[in-house]
């Protein structure tokens, strides 16, 4: 099965019911949302700095098919080991059911539709964001949920009508956007937006659109790399801290960084400097 | 019991259950970090973002804490004090134009309430290399312009310092001064005397000698 082709049928459905189910007036309020889909929509991953910095030393993002592989020289281990240690029981079968069942599919990168939020927060607080360059090097397919929790079943097999119905294409991602954020896409209220499209999946809230991207590879380069965001509390945070830090007597410099300085401020100074002078982290 | 599912021990992040509930937890530990999720934010954490499975069991948070917190030290222990110094200054000097304007006005505030401008100058130095900062005429005049505000002050307080001492060098060169005075008015008195000569000081007679 090749899903990008199921995603490209599907996105031009998705438009078709767009254009019947929403009345003139609704269409007129939805445009902006549409529009700020269309426009602003990246693709984006949250990653802890222990593993961005990895990303950025390495200058390339590895798909966990390639991680494996990988591992497997430098382990001396098979493949399917090196996975199962990765992914463990449930989510290795599951992983290996969807990424099985379609075309290329050992060689999908994952990530969220992202219109200008820092992503799911509690997975990391840097939340790269993808080029937008990178759809004429890719192809992209959109989910309307998790792949693994919304078309695996418990006895791992893929749920090709639902999946069917519930994707898009990198052209007609912002028709899947609006059919499942309905009401707030009719709002106004533009700052609801982002929050609502790619967030932490915590009880109140929706949880994110899934986007699956692949040029046979199973990996992307950092030079593919938008930029990084951080939450803006977070970076004022760490530059206050430099400031601090720079400005100490040498005696008191282990204290600090010991009781008083941000978790991870040893980490963001890494990052900083892994990004040879790319001026890519940014506060949202 | 609380059962830890998965892990980043390098970061310190864990995901863990008690009972049906789900939580993430992260550093620094505290309630606020401390989220709970759905059930399926497990599988997004080892699937999407490079958690680590796991499966070990904690009798309270307590204790799942202490040891997040200390594998986190182990596995990734802070840098040497020169390395993580020198990354900071480099760091400051990479700041965004908007994240030096924010240490500037932080800095302003800091001098006028604390006076503390030996460490802002320290800060302001490193911000003056700073590229954002160079390509833009307003943070660079502002940045120079508190820099030499520290420079006058810290100059002022120089010399403020300087004084006593000053006074006190003074006082200490007092006695040889005297000293040297009693001994040219010996001389002179002598020579008068030899002379036969009156040495007048001033509008005093002083002594008419032979």
């Amino acid at each position: 099965m090749n899903l990008f082709t199921v995603c490209s049928d599907n996105g031009q459905l998705l438009k078709a019911q767009y254009e019947s189910d929403f009345s003139a007036e609704d269409r007129a309020k939805a445009e902006p949302f549409l529009e700020e889909v269309r426009e602003r929509g990246r693709l984006s991953i949250n990653r802890t700095p222990s593993h961005l910095f990895n990303i950025l030393q390495e200058r390339i993002y590895l798909n966990v098919h390639r991680f494996a592989e990988r591992e497997s020289v430098r382990l001396d281990k098979s493949v399917e080991d090196i996975l199962h240690e990765k992914l463990k029981d449930k989510w290795f079968a599951k992983r290996v059911a969807f990424d099985s069942h379609f075309e290329a599919g050992t060689a999908f990168l994952y990530a969220s539709l992202n219109i200008g939020n820092a992503g799911a927060l509690h997975y990391g607080d840097y939340c790269i964001i993808w080029k937008r360059d990178l759809h004429n090097d890719y192809r992209t397919g959109y989910l309307e949920g998790d792949s693994l929790v919304r078309f695996v079943s418990n006895s791992n097999e893929v749920d090709e009508e639902s999946l069917s119905v519930g994707c898009a294409c990198h052209d007609t991602k912002q028709y899947l956007a609006v059919h499942k954020h309905r009401a707030v896409a009719l709002s106004a209220d533009r700052s609801l937006w982002a929050n609502c499209l790619c967030n932490d999946g915590k009880e109140d809230k929706q949880d994110y659109i899934e986007a699956i991207f692949e040029n046979g590879t199973g990996e992307v380069a950092t030079s593919y790399i938008e930029e990084i965001r951080l939450p803006e509390s977070k970076l004022l945070e760490y530059a206050e801290a430099l400031a601090n830090y720079a400005t100490l007597d040498e005696s008191e410099m282990d204290d600090f960084v010991e009781k008083e300085a941000p978790p991870h401020f040893a980490d963001y100074i890494k990052i900083s400097g892994a990004l040879n002078g790319r001026d890519i982290l940014k506060g949202v | 019991m609380l059962k830890l599912c998965a892990v980043i021990y390098e970061d310190g992040y864990a995901v863990y259950t008690d009972g049906d509930r789900t939580f993430m937890l992260r550093p620094p530990y505290i309630l606020k970090e401390r989220v709970e999720v759905r059930a399926e934010a497990l599988g997004r954490a080892i699937t999407l973002h490079g958690f680590q499975p796991t499966e070990e069991e904690f009798e309270s948070l307590p204790k799942l804490i202490t040891c997040l917190r200390k594998r986190w030290r182990e596995a990734s222990p802070p840098p040497a004090r020169e390395e993580l110094l020198e990354g900071a200054k480099e760091a400051l000097k990479r700041l965004s134009a908007q994240l030096v304007e924010h240490l500037l006005n932080k800095t302003e505030k800091e001098i006028a309430s604390k006076h503390c401008w030996e460490k802002a100058q320290r800060l302001l130095w490193i911000l003056l290399q700073n590229k954002n900062l160079q390509q833009n005429d307003d943070l660079q005049t502002r940045c120079r312009s508190l820099f030499e505000k520290c420079d006058e002050a810290l100059s002022a307080e120089r010399s403020k310092r300087e004084e006593p001492i000053a006074d006190m060098q003074r006082l200490v060169q007092a006695p040889q001064i005297f000293s040297r005075v009693d001994a040219q008015a010996e001389a002179c008195k002598n020579i008068t005397s030899r002379e036969q000569r009156t040495l007048i000081v001033g509008n005093a007679l002083l002594e008419k000698t032979g």
